[in-house]
C-alpha cells in the first residue's frame, strides 16, 4: 500500500497526470448526466453512431494536420447529431438504420482518410489512440484542458437549467408538447449536448468505447434506484468513481486508460446488479 | 487466549516469510554489472527524470511531453529504456540511433533519437537492433541541414537483453 501511495505521489507531480485526472472527472460527470435520458429514450446507440462520426472528423483533422482538432470535430459531430435525430423522425430511413449506416460509413471513411492522407509517421498509433483512447487523456495540452473544462461546465449548466424540460421530454414527448414544451426544440438541445459529450469523451475512452461511458453508469444506477432524479445523481457518482478508479489503476498498472475505465464500469454494473437483487429480496 | 496466541504466531510467520522473500528478490533478478553501474551513476550524478521507474502509461505520457515540448527538457539528465533501432539518412550519409518506447496498449510507439558521446566504444560493436537497452544522458539539441533536432546525448549505455 505504501508503495502504491509513493507511486501515486510521484505520478501526480507530472502536470499531464493532473490534467488527465481533472478532465477525466469532468468528462465522466457530463457523460453520465445524459446517459439516463438516452437509455430511457432508447437512444443508447446514438452515442455509438456519433462517436464514429467524430472518428471520421478526427481522421480528416489528422490528415489536415490541425493542431486543435476540436475546431473541426465539434461542429461536424453537432451537425450529424441534429441530422440523425431529424432523419430518424421524418424520412424513410428510420432511427436505428440511419445510425447503423452513418456509424460504419464514417468509420470506414475515417480509416481510409487516415491511411491515405495522414502525414503522421505513426498511423497505427493514431488509429489506436482515436478508437480506443489508449493514452489520449495523458496527451492533453493546456488549450485542450481549457476547452474540455469550458465545454463540460456548459453541458452541466445546460442540464441543470433545463432539467425539468429534459425530464418531461424524456418520458412523454406528446404530453410535454401538449403542456407547451417544444419537444422538437429540446430534442435538438439534447442532440447538441450529446455531440459535445461524445467529442469530449473521445479524449478519455476513444471513439469505440464512448457508449460504455454514457450507458453503463445509468444502467448500474437503474438496478438500485427508481426515480429519475435518484438515478441521474447516482449515475453521476458511479461514473466519476469508476473514472477515478480506472485512471488510478491504469497509471499504477500501466494499462490502457480507456479500456480500464470501461472494465471498472462493468465491475460497477455487476456490483449494482447484486445490490439490486439483494435489496429486492429483503 | 489460545486463538489470540495462534493469530500472533501466524502473523509473525507471515511477517518473517514476506521479509525473507523481499531480501531474496533483488539479487535473483538483477545482474551484478547492472547493479554496479546503476550504483555508480546514482552516486556520481543526479538524474532529473528516470523513466525506468515509471509505469508504461506514464512513460508514454512523459515521452509525448518530451517530443511536443522539447525545450522544457533541454539540459535535463534523463534515464530511459526501450528498444534500440537505427536508420540511415542519405542526405547526410550518417546512421542515426533511436530508442523506441511503446505505450501501454503496445500500438503507439515513440522514438527518441540519441547521440553517443565521444569516448564510448563504437555502437556497432555492441548495439544490435531490437535489443532492449537503457540509456543515461543529457537532453539537448543540434543543428543539421538548417533545422534543430532534439536528442539525448548519451554517456551511459546498458544492454539489457
Amino acid at each position: 500500500m505504501a508503495d502504491v501511495i509513493s507511486k501515486l505521489t510521484l505520478y501526480f507531480q507530472f502536470p499531464f497526470v493532473r490534467y488527465a485526472f481533472f478532465v477525466g472527472i469532468l468528462i465522466a460527470l457530463c457523460s453520465s448526466l445524459l446517459g439516463v435520458t438516452l437509455v430511457l429514450k432508447r437512444f443508447s446507440f446514438i452515442g455509438d453512431g456519433l462517436s464514429h462520426v467524430a472518428f471520421g472528423a478526427t481522421a480528416i483533422a489528422v490528415a489536415m494536420d490541425l493542431t486543435n482538432n476540436f475546431i473541426l470535430v465539434l461542429p461536424v459531430t453537432i451537425i450529424s447529431a441534429i441530422l440523425l435525430l431529424r432523419t430518424g423522425q421524418n424520412t424513410k430511413i428510420k432511427g436505428d438504420a440511419a445510425i447503423a449506416m452513418i456509424s460504419v460509413g464514417t468509420l470506414a471513411v475515417g480509416y481510409l482518410i487516415m491511411n491515405k492522407f495522414s502525414k503522421s509517421s505513426n498511423l497505427a498509433g493514431d488509429v489506436c489512440a482515436t478508437l480506443f483512447g489508449s493514452t489520449s487523456i495523458l496527451t492533453l495540452n493546456e488549450t485542450k484542458v481549457f476547452l474540455c473544462t469550458v465545454l463540460s461546465i456548459a453541458v452541466i449548466t445546460l442540464f441543470v437549467v433545463f432539467y425539468h424540460k429534459i425530464f418531461s421530454v424524456t418520458f412523454d414527448e406528446d404530453f410535454s408538447t401538449a403542456t407547451g414544451v417544444s419537444a422538437q426544440k429540446y430534442n435538438l438541445l439534447l442532440a447538441i449536448i450529446i455531440a459535445v459529450i461524445i467529442v469530449l469523451a473521445m479524449n478519455l475512452v476513444g471513439a469505440l468505447l464512448i457508449s460504455a461511458l454514457v450507458i453503463i453508469p445509468a444502467l448500474s444506477a437503474m438496478r438500485v434506484f427508481k426515480s429519475f432524479k435518484a438515478v441521474t445523481i447516482s449515475s453521476a457518482i458511479i461514473s466519476v468513481i469508476c473514472a477515478v478508479l480506472g485512471i488510478l489503476v491504469s497509471i499504477i498498472d500501466g494499462s490502457p486508460v480507456g479500456a480500464t475505465i470501461v472494465v471498472v464500469n462493468i465491475f460497477g454494473f455487476v456490483l449494482f446488479c447484486c445490490v439490486g437483487l439483494i435489496s429486492r429480496r429483503l | 487466549m489460545k486463538k489470540i496466541s495462534l493469530l500472533i504466531f501466524l502473523l509473525s510467520i507471515f511477517i518473517i516469510f514476506t521479509s525473507a522473500c523481499k531480501g531474496r528478490e533483488e539479487p535473483l533478478t538483477t545482474n551484478s554489472d547492472t547493479v554496479e553501474q546503476s550504483v555508480s551513476v546514482e552516486t556520481v550524478r543526479k538524474i532529473d527524470l528516470d523513466l525506468t521507474v515509471l509505469s508504461s502509461t506514464i512513460i508514454y505520457g512523459e515521452v509525448y511531453q518530451i517530443t511536443t515540448k522539447p525545450d522544457e527538457y533541454v539540459g535535463k539528465t534523463i534515464k530511459m529504456s526501450g528498444i534500440y533501432t537505427k536508420s540511415y539518412y542519405d542526405l547526410t550519409g550518417l546512421y542515426y540511433h533511436y530508442l523506441v518506447i511503446e505505450d501501454a496498449a503496445a500500438c503507439c510507439a515513440q522514438g527518441i533519437e540519441f547521440v553517443i558521446a565521444d569516448g564510448i566504444d563504437a555502437p556497432d560493436e555492441y548495439l544490435i537492433e531490437m535489443n532492449q537497452i537503457e540509456l543515461i544522458g543529457v537532453f539537448g539539441s543540434y543543428d543539421e541541414l538548417g533545422e534543430t533536432w532534439y536528442c539525448l546525448f548519451v554517456d551511459e549505455i546498458v544492454i539489457l537483453q
